[in-house]
């Protein structure tokens, strides 16, 4: 990686944690884009995936009294499923793939029947969210919206969600190293420069935010988060469009 | 971000819990501000006027639960 794609690295983890950590949302889904944009599929993959692995390390320790492991162990069954299915593939999706998934990915919880309500205490719906999430995220790099809709369903309680999740994000970053570092056919190294870099950024901007985050009104919040969250998607959607077009018109 | 009627339980338990005696705000603010996922849990209990703020000086201003979140709590059997 050169000297410039470091600086560049360095600044987007550093904007993006600080952005997490201003609205709690949003973060990874724009780091993942722009590191798309900066390094190789698999690199980025990687890349993500230990600055991602770091921070919710950290929340399953901080929260590790909370966890429901009967939930998290049959979803880390899905999740398995998912690394075998894609393992026998060895898939890598271009980046027109996985910018359009990601773009579309938050309107797919927009659009779910109401009546297809999720239930975080069901054990067939742990299974099948930890294949669809797995899968979603060894295309796109991310699944937290789809994540935290599953989580939302059942009657789990706020630090349980927190908890919970957090060892599925775990588990779900591990399954992305794993592939991205090791199974498919021309695997991305991890540069372990970038990555402690990528962790010291992950710390310096989420600390950043917490007084900006006390600044902040709860309306002032609410709005800015959805148009974050709709202008990403959107931008993602159309760069992907753009990417599978692009060679139509050459 | 999650709607407003799935969150509805954790909105139940944080009227609940301003119910049983007044809270001042930033304790209210660190209890119950979460991230990732960011359940807008406050959020949607102020708009909906089931809590409301009272004093303008940060340090001393308190939660107050109002008559709408008692019948959000009695309409849920939770009085």
């Amino acid at each position: 990686m050169s000297t410039l794609t470091l600086i560049a690295v360095c600044a987007t983890m550093l904007v993006t944690n600080f952005l997490s950590g201003l609205f709690g949302m949003a973060g990874g889904v724009i780091l993942i884009g722009l590191l798309l944009v900066l390094l190789p599929v698999q690199q980025a993959m990687v890349l993500h995936g230990i600055t991602q692995l770091a921070s919710n390390i950290w929340r399953v320790v901080v929260w590790r009294a909370y966890i429901r492991w009967d939930i998290a162990l049959v979803y880390s069954i899905g999740s398995l499923i998912a690394l075998a299915l894609w393992s026998l593939t060895r898939y890598v999706p271009d980046k027109a793939v996985a910018f359009l998934m990601l773009g579309v990915t938050p309107f797919l919880t927009m659009v779910m029947p109401k009546n297809m309500r999720p239930d975080a205490e069901s054990k067939p719906q742990a299974i099948g969210y930890g294949i669809g999430c797995t899968g979603l995220i060894l295309l796109t790099g991310v699944a937290g919206p789809m994540l935290d809709t599953f989580f939302l369903g059942g009657k789990l309680e706020r630090r349980q969600i927190m908890a919970t999740k957090s060892v599925c994000q775990v588990l779900g970053h591990t399954v992305k190293l794993i592939y991205f570092a090791g199974i498919v056919v021309d695997p991305g190294t991890v540069d372990y420069l970038p990555a402690g870099l990528a962790i010291l950024m992950a710390a310096i901007g989420t600390a950043a935010a917490k007084p900006v985050v006390e600044m902040l009104s709860d309306k002032v919040y609410r709005l800015w988060a959805n148009r974050i969250v709709v202008s990403v998607s959107a931008y993602y959607t159309c760069y992907g469009v753009w990417l599978f077009a692009g060679p139509l018109f050459d | 971000m999650a709607d407003a009627q799935s969150l509805d339980p954790l909105i139940l338990d944080l009227v609940e819990w301003v119910a049983r005696e007044p809270r001042p705000y930033l304790e209210l603010i660190d209890a119950w501000r979460t991230s990732c996922p960011r359940l807008t849990v406050w959020e949607d209990a102020v708009e909906r006027g089931f809590v409301s703020r009272e004093g303008v000086s940060l340090p001393s201003t308190m939660v107050h639960v109002t008559h709408e979140g008692q019948a959000f709590l009695a309409a849920h059997g939770r009085v």
